[in-house]
């Protein structure tokens, strides 16, 4: 079996989606916590001077759709064929720049107007334009997964979007998608999942202090 | 079997789905909506836009079917093919190196779209300067450590057609020469635009501003 290691900041973040994917396959894995008063120094050492790092057998991968794509075809989370793997690639795309976004203005934007302008802008447009669309392909789809009839990494990747949201954002933010509301429950209730997110204690506040970039 | 391609007059964050086409023999419609003045942003046609899943391009119809992002896009052709490596490890390793060279290509975009020549001068010196150290020496390393010419395994990979895009159309675009200076990154651009399929595409392509 090989050895894995997250390597990561001590909070939920980018690294969750690992996580969650890890106890679905019910795999082990180490995690590797980088206080933030060391991380000027261990930026250096990093590939790209970001986290998360995946470890695999010492060998060490980045950038975190890449990772969570990787687990997800170790553990059979890739879809049926190589469509659906595909169709889980552009989802996981897709949602990404709305994730990034909430990143900027909530971590990274310092002038407070500009914040609190682009935290308008992102939930009267760019929530809607994403979620909408979300939505009716959850509702295509029917059963409980974005994609074909299984589980795939793409519907934990999605789900930790969503809660992230609704969690940080805005905690109404489900009621006007219905599937995509039923879809997040589905999900993170999984008993593996749920089993790790009870027992996890992290959380998705605390970042400020921490993101590197 | 046709294939539709919808993107805009540009090469942009598509033109390696374009360069794996052509090393898989893919003929297509390829529909070119103009850029304009960019900034501000493209205007999407209605009729295009509202076939678009995420209202965005590019997007790829064929045989009834419809795929959007870019990187999904190219990673579904690049796997048909073998463009991703030997293994899952290796796979993944190309992922994180196209996901590392879209990083690069967008950190350009605000220098080479500013419009004011004082500021644009500015902007590309700074922007020279930062990604030196994050992007070129990194590259540079790995595919000195892979052999010289290609950044993962032994066959060409989708990104090695990625870096090596990034490279030449900073070139293009703005007359940023890069590779000058990192001998592994200029072999691996020389090593790809050689590739006879590249070589008669990059001929034979529109020609366009990005």
């Amino acid at each position: 079996m090989a050895q894995y290691k997250i390597i990561y900041f001590g909070i939920k973040g980018r690294a969750e989606a690992f996580r969650m994917i890890f106890s679905v396959a019910d795999v082990k894995y180490e995690d590797v916590i980088i206080k933030s008063g060391d991380w000027p120094a261990y930026k250096q050492s990093t590939p790209w001077g970001q986290l998360p790092l995946l470890e695999v057998d010492r060998k060490q991968l980045a950038q975190s759709s890449t990772i969570c794509r990787y687990l997800g075809r170790q553990f059979n989370l890739c879809g049926e064929n190589p469509w659906e793997s595909a169709k889980c690639d552009e989802y996981v795309d897709a949602t990404n720049d709305l994730i990034e976004e909430w990143v900027g203005f909530t971590f990274l934007e310092t002038d407070e107007a500009k914040k609190a302008e682009r935290k308008a802008k992102f939930i009267a447009t760019l929530i809607p334009n994403c979620f909408s669309k979300l939505e009716s392909i959850k509702e295509k789809n029917g059963g409980d997964f974005l994609v074909g009839k299984k589980l795939t990494w793409a519907d934990i990747n999605v789900a930790d979007k969503l809660q992230i949201i609704e969690d940080d954002v805005d905690p109404t933010v489900l009621e006007g998608y219905p599937n995509l509301k039923k879809f997040k429950n589905a999900v993170l209730s999984l008993p593996k999942i749920k089993a790790y997110v009870e027992k996890s204690g992290y959380s998705y506040k605390g970042l400020e202090n921490n993101l590197g970039e | 079997m046709s294939y539709k391609l919808y993107y805009f007059d540009a090469r942009g964050l598509n033109e390696p789905l374009r360069m794996i086409f052509a090393l898989g023999g893919v003929e297509y419609e390829d529909v070119r909506i103009p850029l304009g003045d960019i900034p501000p942003p493209p205007t999407i046609p209605a009729e295009i836009k509202e076939k678009c899943t995420w209202g965005q391009v590019p997007m790829l119809e064929f045989d009834g079917r419809k795929i959007c992002q870019s990187l999904a896009m190219q990673r579904y052709f690049a796997k048909k093919f073998n463009l991703v490596g030997s293994d899952d490890w290796e796979a993944a390793q190309i992922d994180e190196y196209v996901d590392s060279s879209k990083d690069f290509l967008q950190v350009w975009v605000p220098p080479l779209t500013e419009k004011d020549p004082a500021k644009r001068e500015e902007l590309i010196k700074e922007t020279k300067a930062k990604t030196v150290d994050k992007y070129l020496k990194t590259f540079d390393k790995i595919i000195s450590a892979n052999g010289g010419k290609r950044l993962v395994g032994k066959n060409l990979s989708w990104a090695d057609l990625w870096l090596a895009h990034v490279l030449n159309n900073l070139e293009l675009v703005g007359g940023v020469k890069l590779a000058e200076g990192f001998p592994a990154l200029k072999a691996l651009c020389d090593t790809v635009f050689a590739t006879p399929e590249i070589k008669a595409w990059v001929e034979k392509r529109p020609k366009s501003k990005f």
